[in-house]
């Protein structure tokens, strides 16, 4: 065994290009699942964060369903006989320039001393120091370029609010993107004395609590908080988990591309071995350990990878977890040994499972095999083929039409895209055999011909540049389809002239009732939101008709809904939680609120693509009789015709420096941004993908060169000069991108239906109506095609340059 | 030497070294030899003796350290690498040892190749005249690798011919055949080429094939000995 283990390394020395290509490919996928997972961690773990900084990693909440804890709950418990450690937190969301931030603020002095917190004297002096005073990590400090000292100004609950960071926590990462403050500074500055968003309790304090609570409160305990960014980011995580799965798949296309090749240039090493007495067994031994050996070492080097591009993943979906879900993660990832554990086992268990038909033809190589050529190499028959294509293709049709289960509907997607693969050289050799049928004796034709008979080397690399290709097409046709029904929905939905908001806190009725009076302006509407748990969003509407214009139905809806939701026996749902409850009209449903649970029928289901956790909309006059909350978070002002609208803007203007307009196109472009924000780290995977795929074709074009050298130095022998030989190269090389382009058309159309029509409603609840748009495809094909010429360069130079002698006497 | 209009081939006081490593082995030194139009020679000489070199050097494909090759009355060291190319496409057949088929090209594609490269049209006369002389007519729609040993050199013969080469040069054309099979291809090699009256430059250690020329000479240390 230890001969052939120094067979099979100087062989591999001798490799280095192979040898390095198959490192990478296994490196790029493992590093994308890797990536993926950890910022997938950051996003379970944002809930989390703040808690475990306040009072370790086991505590738990004191809760108010549908609104904020009275401050004086606090006081009671507190100085209750017996009471545990308590902490009142105050909680909002802040913006800084474009970065989110969560601002936590806190009664210092409740802090136990031996608590995570730790805080020392000389920093809680920091935190009550003055009335803006606040804390944040350092690392927070790093990337905001700020330091202590400065002054800052962020947006909070409406209003600009200048702040001074005093102090900073060292080595406190979860602590990163949070300002932490003095809760009864916050309260005042916020404008919202007496208000606590949770009290956090120890974990033992369970009993006690239990006892003590008055009725009406919950308490939410660590596990419970994770579940809950679980449940919140349920859709995100597993679009992008199964992203970066097929990402490891594409790279391991390229360990099987690079792995079959190794073996056809040992085939007769191989057939020696064999013929001198080399056992099935110790050859399957020494190849399933070449492949642990390559994943082994790809995966180390992947996780590295991983780790570094998480960090980069985390800054790309910092903005939209914090828009989409309110969830303010950390900077920086937190890797954990089960983590890089778990990664390193499946790319060791999903690179030997892609090899195995490699060994399969290992074994099969009969004793003294003198050729070199692919006879007998192991191949499915087209029969088998076409069963297995129909086979995996009508089950993942079923899955995909038949199941309600985002898990199953992905699974179902990946077994279409298993089918794809298995027909793409099929296919994809179809079509170069066509083009060489179209021009047989020109310099392309004869260079496409000799792809033909490669088609077992080129198979893999086919199949996983069209699904590589495919995927990124087809996600890019999705974003975009997905952004024109955004854009109709917002065009649709905003229907005000101007919408107002003040830069300072909430809008009272005197303003709404004032502006109701002017004459220039016909009707108002208004919205004022509230979180009701679990990411639903209670939203209280005036509708003027106009506005009431601006839902799209989906059911119910109409002339009697209307009236049932403005005398408050009617709520209206968005789709989204319609779906998640599997709400239908004349459903009765519940609302907590402060003094009781409020009831009433669903009267109709409206699009909605602001929240995929879903909204309940109820007029305003029965929000403010539920809740008591007599404020507006912004108002729409539908103008009345022929007025001057410059004298109205600048009486809006006049009426208080706060005012802030935003007419109606500055908001979808708004909301626009905020869609494209959130599908930056889709871009960033696709590209990803591309970019894997790319490492593909260059294995597959220089294992063409490689293997072909003999036939090439031939045809150079035979006349075909320097020039001649690199444009049959280049041919090549552009041919085989050119027919993955082109396979990936269907396939690109097939993810953008699946993605579209079946994995938008599952993953967030909404429905996104089919489009088409070819954008992805005029883009995809000139860029394969450049991709396939730019790839042939270095081989054509390579193959070219070389001395036909030589190449023919080395063999 | 005779009139330098009818020597395919000159090779004059021509020189090749290798380097392997840190040292420097000369496989020929100061070689001399022409061909006139029609000759037919024959080179002998063990292995490793720079047989195949010397045809390498023969066909453009290789560089001289030193000396002149002209080729068809044109001196190769003047002629820049896409012309060498072009005189070898056009005045040279090549028969390798290995065959050399290109296994994804049919056998007529295979054999149509140097008409391609030399932009010619297919004289359907000439090709299957050709074929039917070496016995390939039925193989024309096959792959290389559905062929025999025997098969694949007579097309790789048919397609060193197809495009009436002014020097035929092969490389132990019987090298990869059993005994049985090379006399065979011997003997249609020899028919063939003296009906298309090529100029044969063979480099070979077996006799048989040796004899099929009219002059033969042997390599050893570089220099070639009479007979």
């Amino acid at each position: 065994m230890q001969l052939l283990i120094q067979f099979s390394r100087r062989f591999l020395y001798r490799h280095p290009g192979q040898l390095l290509l198959a490192l990478t490919g296994i490196a790029a996928g493992v590093a994308v699942v890797t990536g993926v997972a950890l910022m997938r961690d950051v996003l379970m773990q944002s809930l989390d964060a703040a808690a475990e900084a306040l009072s370790g990693t086991d505590s738990m909440r004191i809760e108010q369903p549908g609104g904020p804890l009275d401050e004086r709950l606090f006081a009671e418990l507190a100085t209750t006989s017996g009471a545990p450690d308590l902490i009142p937190v105050l909680r909002t969301r802040a913006r800084y320039g474009d970065q989110i931030l969560e601002w936590l603020a806190i009664d210092p002095l409740s802090l136990s001393e031996g608590g995570p917190m730790r805080l020392s004297g000389p920093a809680t002096g920091a935190l009550v120091g003055g009335e803006r005073t606040a804390m944040t990590s350092q690392r927070t400090l790093d990337r905001l370029g700020l330091e202590i000292g400065d002054r800052i100004t962020v947006r909070a609950g409406g209003a600009d609010i200048e702040l001074e960071l005093t102090a900073a926590f060292e080595q406190r990462r979860e602590l990163d993107n949070r300002l932490i403050m003095d809760l009864a500074n916050a309260q005042h500055l916020l404008g919202r004395q007496g208000e606590l968003s949770w009290i956090e309790a120890p974990a033992n304090a369970r009993d006690w609590l239990e006892a003590h609570l008055p009725e009406g409160l919950v308490m939410v305990d660590s596990q419970q908080r994770r579940d809950s960014a679980a449940r919140l980011t349920q859709g995100m995580r597993t679009n992008l988990t199964a992203l970066s799965l097929l990402g490891l798949a594409v790279g391991l296309f390229v360990v099987h591309a690079v792995l079959s090749f190794l073996l056809v240039q040992r085939r007769r090493q191989i057939g020696m071995a064999r013929a001198i007495g080399v056992t099935r067994g110790q050859l399957g031994r020494l190849m399933i350990g070449e492949t642990l050996v390559l994943a082994g070492l790809g995966a180390l080097l992947g996780l590295v990878l991983g780790t570094w591009l998480a960090d980069q993943l985390v800054g790309l979906v910092r903005a939209p977890a914090a828009e989409l879900y309110g969830l303010v993660t950390t900077s920086h990832v937190m890797p954990t040994w089960p983590v890089y554990g778990g990664i390193f086992l499946l790319a060791l268990g999903a690179a030997t499972a892609s090899t195995a038909s490699v060994l399969r033809a290992a074994l099969g190589i009969p004793p003294g095999l003198l050729s070199r050529q692919s006879d007998g190499q192991v191949s499915l028959t087209r029969p088998v083929r076409m069963i297995l294509v129909t086979l995996l293709a009508g089950a993942g049709l079923v899955a995909i039409l038949f199941s309600t289960a985002l898990a199953w509907v992905l699974f179902g997607m990946f077994l279409l895209l298993c089918a794809c693969a298995l027909l793409a050289p099929t296919l994809g050799m179809a079509l170069i055999r066509a083009w060489q049928h179209f021009r047989p004796l020109t310099l392309s034709g004869r260079a496409l011909g000799m792809l033909g008979a490669a088609r077992q080397r080129l198979g893999p690399a086919l199949a996983a540049l069209s699904l590589a290709l495919g995927l990124s097409a087809g996600i890019a046709m999705m974003v975009l389809g997905f952004r024109v029904a955004v854009d109709d929905w917002v065009e649709r939905l905003l229907r005000a002239d101007t919408y107002l908001t003040l830069s300072q806190g909430r809008i009272g009725p005197e303003l709404f009732d004032q502006l109701a009076e002017w004459p220039e302006i016909e009707s108002l509407s208004s919205v004022r939101q509230r979180d009701l748990g679990e990411g639903v969003n209670l939203a209280a509407y005036d509708t003027p008709e106009p506005a009431w214009q601006g839902f799209e139905w989906l059911a119910g809806g109409g002339e009697s809904a209307r009236e049932a939701f403005l005398t408050g026996q009617g709520l209206l749902v968005s789709e989204p939680l319609a779906r998640h409850r599997n709400l239908q009209i004349g459903q009765s449903i519940d609302i907590p609120t402060p003094d009781q649970t409020f009831s009433a029928q669903v009267v109709g289901i409206y699009r909605d693509y602001a929240s995929d956790r879903g909204t309940i909309a109820l007029h305003n006059a029965v929000y403010r009789d539920l809740f008591n909350d007599p404020y507006r978070d912004s108002i729409g002002l539908y103008f009345a015709d022929d007025i001057d609208r410059d004298a109205l803007y600048q009486r809006l203007g006049e009426l208080d420096e706060a005012v802030v307009t935003t007419d109606r196109h500055e908001v979808r472009r708004q909301t626009l941004e905020v869609f494209d924000r959130t599908f930056r780290i889709t871009w960033a995977l696709a590209v990803l993908v591309g970019i894997i795929a790319a490492i593909a074709l260059i294995s597959a074009l220089l294992a063409l060169g490689l293997e072909r050298g003999r036939e090439y130095a031939t045809l150079r022998a035979l006349g075909l000069t320097r020039g001649g030989l690199a444009r049959w190269v280049m041919v090549q090389t552009t041919g085989l991108a050119a027919a993955a382009a082109l396979l990936a058309v269907p396939i690109s159309l097939m993810i953008h239906a699946v993605l579209s029509l079946a994995v938008q409603p599952r993953a967030f609840g909404w429905s996104v109506g089919f489009t088409l748009p070819i954008g992805p495809w005029l883009v995809l094909i000139p860029l394969a095609l450049l991709a396939g010429l730019l790839a042939g360069i270095y081989p054509a130079w390579k193959i070219a340059r070389r001395d036909p002698a030589g190449m023919l006497k080395g063999n | 030497m005779g009139n330098s209009s009818d020597q395919v081939l000159v090779l004059d006081d021509v020189s090749r070294r290798f380097r392997t490593g840190s040292e420097t082995v000369g496989v020929l030194e100061g070689l001399t030899l022409s061909l006139e139009r029609g000759q037919r020679l024959a080179i002998m000489g063990a292995s490793g003796s720079g047989k195949t070199t010397l045809l390498h050097l023969a066909a453009g494909m290789d560089r001289p350290d030193s000396g002149r090759v002209a080729l068809a009355g044109r001196d190769l060291a003047n002629l820049p690498e896409p012309d060498i190319t072009q005189l070898r496409a056009r005045h040279v057949g090549l028969v390798f040892q290995d065959f050399n088929l290109l296994d994804s090209l049919s056998v007529r594609e295979n054999i149509e190749l140097p008409l391609w490269l030399n932009g010619l049209k297919i004289d359907r006369d000439r090709l299957d005249a050709l074929v039917g002389l070496l016995g390939i007519e039925r193989l024309m729609a096959r792959l290389p690798e559905s062929l025999s040993g025997g098969e694949k050199q007579r097309v790789a013969i048919a397609r060193a011919l197809i495009h009436q080469p002014d020097l035929l040069l092969a490389d132990e054309p019987t090298g990869s055949l059993d005994q049985t099979t090379a006399e065979t291809v011997l003997e249609l090699f020899d028919r063939v080429a003296r009906e298309t009256g090529a100029t044969l430059l063979m480099v070979t250690h077996n006799r048989e094939a040796a004899d099929l020329c009219e002059r033969t000479l042997h390599l050893r240390h570089g220099v070639l000995h009479p007979d």
